[in-house]
C-alpha cells in the first residue's frame, strides 16, 4: 500500500517536472519562432520593474543599514572597523543583494504572474487565445520569463547600490568613519569571483521565479481555492529554489575561480 | 460535421465521459443538458480539442482531430465560435480592444476600419455604449454579448458553441441572450448550447442530449424530450 502511494507520488512528481520543463522550453524558444510579442514583453518589463522597484529599494536600504550596524558593532570590539565596508560590500554584492532582490521579486512579481495566469486559466481566457490560434506560450510565458531575466538583474544592481549607500550612511555618517575608507575597502574587496557570483545569480533567479510562477499559474484548477494554492505554491517553490540555486551558483563560481571549498 | 466516437475522458482519477458517441450536423440546434460537473463543458472543449480524450476519436468534417498537433488545429477551430461561461473576455483590455483583438492580430485592417467593424458588431449585440469600458465594469449579460461580438469578429464560423449562456443572469438579460443566439441562427448556422436551464434548452434547441454519470442517457427531439420516461431525466426536469 505504502509502496503504491510512493510510486504514485514519484510518478506525479516526474510528470510535473516534465510539464514544467516543456512549458519553460516552449516559453523560451518562442524567441526563435515569430510572431514575437514585443509589446507584451515591454508591458511585462514595465509591470515587473516599476512594480517591484520601490519595495526593492526600501528593503535594500534597510538591509544595508542593518548589516553595517551589526558589523560595525562587532568590528569595533575587535578594532577592525576599517574593514566594515569590505565585509558589507562582499556580503551585499555576492550574496544578500541578489537573494534579497529575488525574494522580493518572487513575492511581488512572481505571485502576481501566478495569480494573473491562474485567473486567465480559470476564466477560459487562455482557451480563448488557443481558439483564436494564438500560442499562449508565446503570448503569455515568453514575455514573463524574458522580462524577468532582464529586469531582475537590473533591479539587483539598483538594490546593491542602495544597500551600499545604506551601509555608507551608518558607517560614515552615523559612526563617523571616513567615507574614503568605506568606499576604498569595498573597491579593494571586489574581486572577480564576488562580482561574477553577484552577476550570474539574478539571471538564474529571474528564470527560476518567472518559469515556476508561470507554471503554477498555468496549472491552476479548482476555482478560488486553487488560485490561492497556485499563488502560495509559486512563492514557496521560488523561495526554496532561490536558496538552493544560490548555494549551487556560489559553489560553481568559487570552483571556477580555483577555490577548493 | 461533429462525430464523437466512443470518447472517454478522465479528470484526475474521475471519469467525466464514459464511452460516449454521437454525431451533430452543422445546421442542428443542439442543447446539451445535465447537472453541474457532468461533463457538458468538457464536450465543448473536446470539440475544439482544447482537451485531449483519453480514449476514442473526435472527427470534425471527416477529419480525425484526436491527435492533431496544436499548430494544425487553427483550421479546425476556425469552424467554430465559442462563447464561454462568463464571457472569458481579456480583463486587461477594454471592450473595444477585446472585440478588436483578433482583427489586430490577424488582419491588415487599418485602425479606422477596425473601429468601424467593432462598433458595427457591438451595435449588433446592443452594447455599443460600453465600447470604452473594462470587462469588470460590465454586467453579466453585457459580458456575454461582448463575448458574442468578439467571437463574430474573430471568424465566420460554421457553428456556434455556447457554454451556459444565461447562467446567473436576470430574466430580461437571459431573454436578450436567447434572442441573440436565435438571430445568429438565421444563416442556417447551427449551434450547441450547454446548459442546465430547461427554459433555455426548450427555447433554443431542436435536439436534446442529456448527460449523467458520463453517459448520454437521452438523445432526441423536443417532443421525445418532453414526453420522456427516463427516470434520471424526469428527475432532472422535475427539479429544474
Amino acid at each position: 500500500m505504502k509502496n503504491g502511494l510512493l510510486k504514485r507520488k514519484l510518478l506525479n512528481l516526474f510528470f510535473e517536472v516534465d510539464s514544467y520543463y516543456k512549458m519553460s522550453t516552449k516559453g523560451i524558444t518562442a524567441i526563435f519562432r515569430p510572431p514575437i510579442y514585443f509589446k507584451d514583453l515591454i508591458e511585462q518589463m514595465d509591470y515587473i520593474g516599476s512594480g517591484t522597484l520601490f519595495i526593492v529599494l526600501l528593503v535594500a536600504l534597510f538591509i544595508g543599514m542593518a548589516l553595517s550596524l551589526q558589523i560595525s558593532a562587532e568590528f569595533a570590539i575587535l578594532g577592525l572597523r576599517m574593514y566594515t565596508g569590505r565585509v558589507v560590500g562582499i556580503s551585499i554584492i555576492s550574496e544578500i543583494g541578489p537573494v534579497a532582490s529575488a525574494l522580493v521579486f518572487a513575492g511581488r512579481a512572481g505571485s502576481g504572474m501566478a495569480s494573473e495566469l491562474g485567473t486567465m486559466i480559470l476564466g477560459h481566457q487562455v482557451d480563448t487565445l488557443r481558439v483564436f490560434g494564438i500560442d499562449p506560450y508565446r503570448k503569455l510565458i515568453f514575455p514573463r520569463i524574458i522580462g524577468s531575466v532582464i529586469m531582475l538583474p537590473a533591479l539587483t544592481i539598483i538594490a546593491d547600490m542602495t544597500s551600499l549607500l545604506g551601509g555608507y550612511y551608518i558607517t560614515s555618517i552615523v559612526n563617523n568613519q571616513s567615507s574614503t575608507v568605506y568606499w576604498d575597502s569595498i573597491r579593494i574587496a571586489m574581486q572577480s569571483q564576488y562580482v561574477a557570483a553577484g552577476s550570474i545569480k539574478p539571471f538564474v533567479f529571474g528564470f527560476i521565479i518567472s518559469s515556476l510562477s508561470c507554471y503554477t499559474g498555468f496549472t491552476t484548477h479548482g476555482g478560488a481555492a486553487g488560485l490561492k494554492t497556485s499563488t502560495t505554491r509559486a512563492f514557496v517553490l521560488s523561495t526554496i529554489l532561490i536558496i538552493i540555486s544560490d548555494f549551487v551558483v556560489t559553489k560553481v563560481v568559487l570552483f571556477l575561480f580555483g577555490y577548493s571549498v | 460535421m461533429i462525430c464523437f466516437d466512443h470518447v472517454v475522458f478522465f479528470r484526475s482519477d474521475r471519469m467525466i465521459l464514459n464511452d460516449i458517441s454521437f454525431e451533430i450536423n452543422s445546421t442542428e440546434r443542439v442543447a446539451i443538458l445535465g447537472g453541474s460537473g457532468e461533463g457538458k463543458t468538457t464536450i465543448l472543449r473536446l470539440i475544439l480539442r482544447l482537451l485531449v480524450p483519453d480514449n476514442g476519436r473526435i472527427i470534425i468534417d471527416g477529419e480525425d482531430i484526436t491527435s492533431k498537433p496544436e499548430q494544425q488545429l487553427r483550421v479546425v477551430r476556425r469552424k467554430f465560435s465559442i462563447v464561454f461561461q462568463d464571457g472569458a473576455l481579456f480583463d486587461s483590455l477594454t471592450v473595444k480592444e477585446n472585440v478588436a483583438f483578433y482583427l489586430r492580430e490577424y488582419t491588415s485592417m487599418s485602425e479606422i476600419e477596425i473601429d468601424k467593424k467593432v462598433r458595427e458588431l457591438l451595435s449588433f449585440v446592443d452594447v455599443e455604449n460600453a465600447i470604452d469600458l473594462m470587462p469588470e465594469e460590465l454586467s453579466g449579460g453585457m459580458l456575454r454579448r461582448v463575448a458574442i461580438a468578439r467571437s463574430l469578429a474573430a471568424q465566420n464560423p460554421k457553428m456556434f458553441l455556447y457554454d451556459e449562456p444565461t447562467s446567473d443572469l436576470d430574466p430580461l438579460s437571459a431573454a436578450k441572450i436567447r434572442n441573440l443566439i436565435l438571430n445568429l441562427d438565421e444563416n442556417k448556422r447551427g449551434f450547441i448550447v450547454v446548459t442546465h436551464e430547461i427554459r433555455d434548452a426548450l427555447k433554443l434547441g431542436n435536439r436534446f442530449l442529456f448527460i449523467k454519470n458520463g453517459k448520454i442517457l437521452f438523445d432526441g427531439n423536443k417532443e421525445e424530450f418532453i414526453n420522456t420516461d427516463i427516470p434520471e431525466l424526469l428527475e432532472f426536469l422535475e427539479n429544474s
